[in-house]
């Protein structure tokens, strides 16, 4: 898997695409190999770790893929799930809905309201979805795979999330189990 | 007084008395009767009167002359006439010619008893006379006023008959316009059924319009699901170009494209979809409102053909109708020619009530004058002091 840009490096007006993963909207890092499979097919594996929805395979190589929201249910086998990585070595989530392209705000003064701090207070005339949003983010699985939200140009909040640090994690919690 | 006398006056009065009485009772031809039991009566009064001033008096005044000169010639010359007379109004003369002035007085007495006698049924005669000339007044006014009535009644029945022609008339054109009506409830039917028909294709058209209409909806899925899969494959080929940096930049632009494409093709195959549904909805609500309409016209039907049925008793009944009016009409012709002739017999009936007056009247005249008459014989009579209470 590839190490994450760093956020300084990103470009006010770079192309990036974002996703939503249990409602939590993430913006994924610019350059990185992405693929989207709405209907993949899973098989789920007996006695896997909860967040294993089951293993897939993409052109032959065969890919565990992790359910984060453990959004699936039982006997569905067909999710809408999103590569991240070459193909060897991916990393396969089970997603919301399709990625789309998302151009990022520039990046404001840390804990200023307009780069949507996540760890800021709520404004109190912040919108309510922007409420949901946040403690969505606050119960992520792995906090740490955040970045700090960012707003693209429809004013919407989107928090860069660092494959890499998400794949540890959920490697480590799937060793531990 | 003798019987024989008075048999034949009392017999012809009674016949006028039977006539007067049937009269009475209603019998037109009784005044007939009665003016014949008047006639005899008269007449044998004036037999009786005739024939006891042609032998009586010349015989009484000449024995009055010879009894008041005292002559011889008495014996001789008024024997004979006398005795004659006496003999002529039915008295016998003594068998040995012996006429004494008694038998005379006798005469004379019997004479004027039978002149009483004819004052007596003279009177009787009168009062019958004037009984039937009344009956026969009314019964002249009753024959007017059956003539008027029956006139009446024949001008109503040529009424009625008129009417029932008219009738006739009118229950001929009631006829053939219920035939026409019939006529046309029978096309109203045929059209209704060919609608019928129609309605039935049409209805079976618009579900197989349905089906075509939800095959295209299924090959719309079949587009949209290109369109989707297609518009996955330009997000993949989006995510790729924008890893590939710089490099996959033309490539971007190309994959943007096919996207545009895939989600213009989604977006029409969207709205493709909403008109079949449209279509289909449609369909299904026109072959429901079909399938009402043949309900209404199964009904409307039902209802012209029973129309037609009661057309059909209506124009039998019409028919009875008019033949009862014709029946109606010819009986009444009938009729009214039985009415005039029977106006024809009132008229000849006044005439003849007529006629029956006139004479009735005249013998009244007649009568009155035999009264007089009568009276001048008893009073002649009564100079011989003759009379019973004289």
């Amino acid at each position: 898997m590839h190490a994450p840009e760093p956020q300084a490096q990103d470009s006010p007006r770079t192309r990036r695409f974002g996703v939503r993963i249990d409602g939590l909207p993430v913006v994924l890092p610019e350059g990185l190999l992405l693929e989207f499979l709405p209907r993949a097919v899973v098989w789920r594996l007996p006695l896997a770790p909860a967040r294993v929805a089951g293993l897939m395979q993409l052109r032959g190589h065969p890919l565990p893929v992790f359910d984060i929201g453990r959004t699936i249910e039982p006997g569905h086998s067909h999710p809408a799930v999103l590569i991240i990585g070459e193909p060897a070595r991916a990393l396969a989530l089970i997603v919301d809905e399709a990625p789309q392209p998302v151009c990022l705000q520039p990046p404001g003064p840390p804990g200023s309201a307009a780069n949507g701090d996540a760890d800021a207070e709520p404004h109190a005339d912040a919108e309510p979805s922007d409420t949901l949003l946040r403690a969505l983010a606050g119960d992520f699985i792995c906090p740490e795979a955040l970045g700090d939200a960012r707003r693209d140009e429809s004013d919407r909040l989107w928090w860069p999330l660092d494959p890499a640090v998400l794949g540890a994690s959920l490697a480590n919690e799937t060793a531990d189990v | 007084m003798s019987e024989r006398r008075v048999l034949l006056p009392g017999a012809a009065a009674l016949l006028a008395l039977v006539a007067l009485a049937v009269i009475v009772f209603g019998d037109p031809m009784a005044l007939r009767w009665l003016l014949a039991g008047l006639l005899a009566a008269a007449v044998a009064l004036a037999a009786l009167a005739a024939r006891a001033a042609a032998g009586v008096r010349p015989a009484a005044e000449r024995a009055f002359e010879a009894s008041a000169a005292d002559e011889p010639i008495f014996r001789e010359e008024l024997a004979g006439p006398i005795e004659a007379s006496l003999s002529a109004a039915g008295l016998t003369a003594p068998a040995d010619g012996a006429m004494p002035a008694a038998g005379l007085m006798q005469a004379l007495g019997t004479i004027a008893e039978v002149a009483q006698d004819v004052s007596q049924i003279s009177r009787s005669v009168r009062g019958q006379s004037d009984l039937a000339t009344r009956a026969a007044a009314r019964e002249q006014r009753e024959v007017a006023l059956a003539a008027r009535e029956l006139a009446a009644a024949a001008s109503a029945l040529l009424t009625v008959a008129g009417r029932a022609r008219e009738a006739d008339a009118l229950a001929g054109r009631a006829v053939q316009a219920t035939t026409a009506a019939v006529d046309i409830v029978g096309g109203t039917l045929d059209g209704i059924a060919q609608s019928r028909r129609l309605i039935h294709q049409t209805e079976k058209r618009i579900k197989r319009l349905g089906e075509r209409s939800q095959e295209i909806g299924e090959v719309v899925g079949i587009i949209q699901a290109i369109a989707e899969r297609t518009g996955i494959l330009a997000l993949n080929a989006s995510m790729h170009a924008a890893a590939a940096g710089d490099a996959g930049h033309s490539f971007a632009v190309v994959a943007d494209e096919v996207k545009r494409l895939s989600e213009s093709a989604r977006d029409s195959t969207a709205r493709i979809g909403r008109l079949v549904r449209s279509i289909q909805t449609e369909a299904h609500e026109t072959t429901l409102a079909m399938n009402h309409a043949i309900t209404q016209v199964v009904e409307i039907s039902r209802l012209a053909d029973e129309a037609g049925e009661q057309m059909r008793l209506t124009q039998q009944e019409t028919e009875a109708l008019a033949g009862e009016v014709r029946q109606i009409a010819a009986t009444s012709d009938e009729q009214a020619g039985v009415s005039s002739g029977l106006q024809e017999r009132a008229r000849v009936i006044q005439e003849a009530s007529t006629e029956t007056t006139r004479q009735l009247t005249a013998q009244n005249i007649e009568t009155r004058r035999l009264v007089e008459c009568a009276r001048q014989l008893v009073d002649e009579v009564g100079v011989f002091g003759t009379l019973p209470g004289r």
